[in-house]
């Protein structure tokens, strides 16, 4: 199930909340887990009985860790620890990376071993991190293990951010888990940040992905010029408002449960650099690199080689993690040098200095970086983007400029800190009460009228 | 009360979705009766609210374009077309503008040396014509140019036709062929390579709005199609019509029927030369199908022997687009639709030459005419020689081998054929050459 479709919006979330907010307090965990695992299984019931064994497995190996003293049997803890993460990694590699290895295999030795065809089980990228993170933070001592099965169950499974983020660390709802009070302020202010992200996602993303599938429909090698760079210019959008949009309304749901999600989004287009994007682009996934990869492996303490050498391992493993393709791990490398440069010299002698240019530049980038990201095989890519460069008159775009102009115009603003610096101010103001009313019934109308409702992150 | 003060967003809009919902459910229990374009099908994915919100819209729709709705629940049977008088008189060419006297001598001698060739051409097209209702070579041509439809192509030619006969791009770019439909026929215009189709196809257009919608550009300002017919009178001698995916979740089969009797029967009275071709609804992907309850397989082939009904009823020809778009398991192959729905440029040949294999033409000198007038027709003796491709053919290599028998087998495994070899690639090549776009 995703939150922008009828079926969650009419039917799940009203019977939900009611028998959530009937219950007494120490039945709420209960009645969210038991919720959010119909929710997971509404769509693919086979994969619940992973998620289960996940949560068994690192409930059962974070309280032998924490059975070890940390200073008499460190060795245990650590043996421990590895085969946790041997069994996460494992689980995400098998199900998420077989098809890729093989078939990388298949190319490279001109074998015919078969490929499996399993499917993603939905949001393991997500789950699999989180428990990761909380097993880890166990093993270092920064939090205390959770003896509850259902507390820590709740906190792997709770169906805001199941399917696609934020990637919440255990310490931030730790509280929440054990003794939450329902608030009629939160839950007002979450159920319109949650209004906020459906128009998001619904009124921006979906429409602007028409454009997208027009692209692709014609195939990359027909497309003229500026068709080619108005696809690109509604892909990039797209994925932020389906993914920002996803996320603001899992910290709306989230809110409106009585917990306190991290921020993921900080208007990343609006950056001055590369370095600056990443940290505003789904902060709570850079953020488990950087504590959970980039320090562990050293971060920038060990000389500059081992820092560019790390910075290399975690952009690769960024682009891995995105998905299981080659043109993703060109999209982590790509990230990579283009940081390496900024942070050599391009972001001193030249970023800081220009305003414009640096916008400029930084959505550039951005957008050749989307490509990759986009394009079903590394040769597409490749064509789509000699299709920007290349002089390729036609007037295949026109059709689609007359009818989303609006959407992109209303999309850029959108994508700036002003309207939500503008509500942030007003937020008791009829007009924001309005303007949030007509999200809401446009998203409502917007999602009767068309079946079709990809969520982009939702296989990952 | 506290509630409502505190929270007065969510409590707003909890009251309205509560309002919508008891609405929704009078539309169910049809206590209420709904819009026309509304589906009372009891989908899962229709919440109540949503039924209640799309019938709310259609009806702010129908208000804000000054439209009454037109009732199709009646049991129709095919019967004469009742023209608009409004329409008629708004079209009928009232005042014949002489406009001789302000022509320049060139451009009158322009305009006689236009007549002159006319006159030339048809001239040619009867002696033509008249040779081969009395030569021998008639009932040759004819059979060399008739298709023989394949086992799995359930198309009809209509009872007043007695088959279909291959043609070519001057067929349909010669100004007098228009395409009616939603998205899919609007991409088959976008992206046939064939110039100068009139296109009244548009997203989301349903076959219950032609009489309602107005979105068709003219000098008169915003059209129906119905007004369109009208201001083209006469005009268009081949009509493709294709609806259906949009109606899918229409409830009652009976009102898809009904709608599409009186489309046709309006194209009928507006455009009587006419030849009105029923195009199937295309199939989709095995994934869409799957996945979804209104746009599957099974519901869309129920609805196309509908329309096989339909067109016999109305005497015009049935064109089955299946048996080319879909495979062996009535599927739209995965690769055909990014999003399962709407067929790729890439794959557009496919029907394009489907069309130009099943073409009815109304007597001898018609075929005769368009075959010789048609460069890139081959001649009789190279058909029989086999398959060889028209020279001057930008768009298909493929038209002259649907009409010879190894098409026929080939088509079984079609699918495969066309993954696997390079066929589709060279099609593509040759899109670009011809201008697709």
């Amino acid at each position: 199930m995703v939150f922008s479709s009828l079926v969650f919006l009419f039917r799940f979330m009203p019977v939900f909340f009611i028998i959530y907010y009937l219950v007494p307090a120490r039945f709420k965990n209960f009645v969210l887990f038991t919720g959010s695992m119909i929710f997971y299984a509404w769509g693919e019931p086979r994969y619940s009985v992973l998620i289960i064994c996940s949560l068994t497995v690192n409930y059962c190996m974070a309280i032998f860790i924490d059975r070890f003293d940390p200073f008499l049997r460190g060795t245990e803890r650590k043996v421990l620890l590895i085969l946790t993460m041997f069994y996460d990694i494992g689980m995400l590699f098998v199900f998420k990376y077989t098809g890729f290895v093989i078939s990388t295999i298949n190319g490279i030795a001109h074998t015919e071993i078969p490929v499996p065809e399993i499917m993603l089980p939905l949001g393991i990228s997500f789950y699999t991190f989180q428990i990761m993170s909380y097993v880890i933070d166990v093993y270092l001592q920064k939090i205390e293990v959770e003896r509850s099965y259902l507390n820590l169950g709740t906190y792997l499974v709770m169906f805001p951010q199941l399917i696609a983020g934020p990637i919440v660390k255990f310490h931030s709802v730790e509280k929440g888990l054990k003794r939450r009070r329902m608030h009629h302020i939160n839950i007002e202010n979450g159920f319109r940040t949650f209004t906020m992200g459906l128009g998001c996602k619904v009124i921006f993303a979906n429409s602007l992905g028409n454009i997208w599938t027009a692209c692709q429909e014609a195939g990359y090698e027909n497309i003229s010029t500026l068709f080619a760079w108005m696809g690109i210019a509604a892909y990039t959008l797209q994925l932020y408002f389906d993914f920002s949009g996803y996320s603001l309304m899992a910290i709306g749901l989230g809110q409106m449960l009585g917990f306190r999600f991290p921020e993921n989004f900080r208007h990343p287009y609006a950056s001055r650099s590369i370095t600056e994007f990443w940290k505003k682009w789904h902060i709570s996934l850079t953020s488990w690199f950087r504590e959970y990869l980039y320090i562990p492996l050293g971060g920038n303490r060990k000389g500059a080689v081992r820092t560019i050498l790390n910075m290399f391992i975690v952009w690769l493993i960024t682009g891995l993690w995105h998905g299981a393709a080659w043109n993703f791990v060109l999209w982590g490398i790509y990230y990579f040098v283009i940081l390496l440069i900024e942070r050599l010299f391009l972001k001193k002698l030249f970023l800081d200095r220009s305003v414009f240019f640096s916008r400029i530049y930084t959505l550039i980038i951005v957008m050749l970086g989307w490509v990759l990201f986009a394009a079903p095989s590394l040769s597409e890519a490749v064509v789509y983007i000699s299709r920007m460069f290349t002089i390729n008159p036609g007037t295949d775009f026109i059709e689609y400029y007359y009818t989303y102009w609006y959407i992109f115009v209303l999309a850029v603003i959108f994508a700036t800190p002003f309207p939500s610096r503008w509500y942030r101010k007003h937020r008791k103001n009829p007009i924001s009460f309005i303007f949030l009313l007509t999200v809401f019934f446009v998203s409502v109308g917007l999602l009767v009228d068309s079946v079709y409702n990809p969520f982009l992150y939702f296989r990952f | 009360m506290d509630f409502f003060r505190k929270c007065p967003f969510l409590s707003t809009i909890v009251l309205i979705v509560t309002a919508l919902f008891i609405y929704g459910m009078l539309l169910a229990s049809k206590t209420v009766k709904a819009s026309n374009s509304v589906n009372l099908d009891n989908d899962p994915e229709t919440v109540g609210v949503a039924t209640a919100v799309q019938d709310i819209k259609v009806r702010l729709q129908n208000w804000r374009d000054g439209i009454n709705e037109r009732d199709y629940t009646v049991d129709y049977m095919p019967t004469e077309y009742v023209p608009d008088e409004e329409i008629i008189n708004a079209f009928s060419p009232t005042e014949v503008q002489d406009d001789d006297g302000e022509l320049t001598d060139e451009e009158k001698a322009d305009r006689v040396l236009k007549d002159e060739e006319d006159a030339a051409a048809a001239a040619r097209r009867a002696e033509r014509s008249e040779k081969m209702k009395n030569g021998e070579t008639d009932e040759f041509i004819r059979d060399a140019f008739k298709t023989k439809l394949d086992e799995n192509d359930s198309s009809t030619p209509g009872d007043t036709y007695d088959g279909f006969y291959s043609v070519g791009d001057s067929y349909f770019t010669s100004g007098d062929t228009v395409i009616i439909g939603d998205s899919r026929e609007q991409g088959f215009g976008m992206y046939s390579g064939l110039e100068g189709i009139v296109s009244y196809a548009q997203k989301s257009y349903g076959v219950h709005q032609v009489f309602t919608k107005k979105w068709i550009d003219s000098e008169f300002g915003k059209l129906t199609l119905e007004e369109a017919m009208a201001a083209n009178k006469g005009k268009f001698k081949k009509v493709y019509i294709k609806f259906g995916l949009n109606e899918m979740g229409w409830a009652d089969e009976a009102t898809f029927d009904n709608a599409y009797y009186q489309l046709i029967d309006m194209i009928k009275y507006y455009q009587p030369d006419a030849v009105i071709y029923i195009q199937s609804i295309i199939n989709v992907t095995a994934a869409k199908s799957n996945e979804s309850n209104v746009f599957n397989n099974p519901d869309i082939n129920a609805r196309n022997e509908a329309l096989k009904v339909v067109a016999e009823k109305e005497h015009v020809a049935y064109l089955d687009l299946n048996s080319v778009m879909a495979d062996s398991e009535g599927n739209l192959p995965a690769d055909f639709a990014s999003d399962g729905i709407h067929i790729k440029q890439k794959y557009m040949y496919l029907w394009v030459d489907f069309l130009k294999s099943h073409a009815v033409v109304r007597d001898s000198g018609e075929a005769a005419a368009l075959i010789d007038e048609d460069g890139s027709y081959i001649s009789p003796e190279e058909q029989d020689e086999d398959e060889e491709e028209p020279a001057e053919d930008t768009v298909s290599e493929d038209s002259v081998e649907d009409t010879s028998e190894e098409a026929v087998q080939e088509d079984e495994d079609r699918t495969g054929e066309i993954v696997d070899t390079e066929a589709p690639t060279e099609t593509q090549s040759d899109w670009e050459t011809g201008g697709g776009i």
